[in-house]
């Protein structure tokens, strides 16, 4: 029996990848091709014969080679950081905004926190939206699990949970300038 | 009479009222998404942590 390993990584030489994902894909395409061999050999075909049949397989291997190196490429364009905090930041965010909006249109009338001074006129200080602040909890629970799952830092879990009251901080510290 | 209103609008926005927006806007929000997610981050590294046991 061929060693396909061997064969596959002298026909993959130029692949640029890191040695584990280049030993990654080495490893399922000659498992690929060892399979197929063994089906032709159990379907009668001679040693020889098999073995062709597994090459013929593959037409062009500086083809095969680009393709691999793209998808793999494109693989690594949603880094780590993307997914253990922007994405799961931003989903939060959105939702929580989202959410909120909704809740101000359609949703209860909100409870109004206001100072009292005679009769004066006095602007309310707060407007609370319980119903808001109470699914807030659901979506703190989302964004630690996207970004646990995804491997997250303690750091990057907390971040991405209270990422939504952030830019609502950073209004408030203004203020406080 | 924007002068007799005057006398009866508050103009000036107070301390307190910055410290009540920040605990409607900021705190209570903030600890709302805690509440939610501390739960999680604590299954997920009781997991790990037995995870690592195992494998030790």
């Amino acid at each position: 029996m061929p060693d396909w390993q061997a064969l596959v990584r002298s026909q993959l030489d130029g692949l640029a990848l890191k040695p584990h994902e280049r030993a990654e894909v080495i490893e399922e395409l000659a498992a690929h091709l060892d399979e197929t061999f063994e089906g032709a050999r159990r379907q009668g075909f001679a040693e020889q014969d098999a073995a062709q049949r597994c090459l013929s397989e593959v037409k062009d291997w500086r083809d095969l080679r680009r393709r691999i190196q793209t998808a793999r490429t494109m693989e690594n364009i949603m880094t780590n950081r993307v997914k253990q905090f922007w994405l799961p930041s931003l989903l939060t965010l959105l939702l929580s905004m989202g959410l909120l909006a909704l809740i101000q249109i359609f949703g209860p009338n909100p409870w109004m926190v206001a100072r009292h001074s005679g009769w004066s006129l006095v602007a309310p200080v707060a407007v609370v939206y319980i119903p808001w602040l109470l699914s807030l909890p659901l979506i703190g629970a989302m964004g630690a699990y996207l970004s646990n799952r995804a491997g997250g830092s303690q750091r990057a879990v907390f971040s991405s949970i209270v990422f939504p009251v952030l830019p609502i901080w950073s209004f408030f510290w203004l203020g406080f300038l | 009479m924007i002068a007799i209103l005057n006398d009866h609008v508050a103009h000036n926005i107070m301390i307190a009222s910055l410290f009540i927006g920040l605990f409607a806007w900021v705190l209570a929000p903030g600890a709302a998404l805690l509440a939610g997610g501390f739960p999680i981050q604590l299954v997920y590294a009781r997991r790990l942590t037995s995870r690592r046991v195992v494998s030790n």
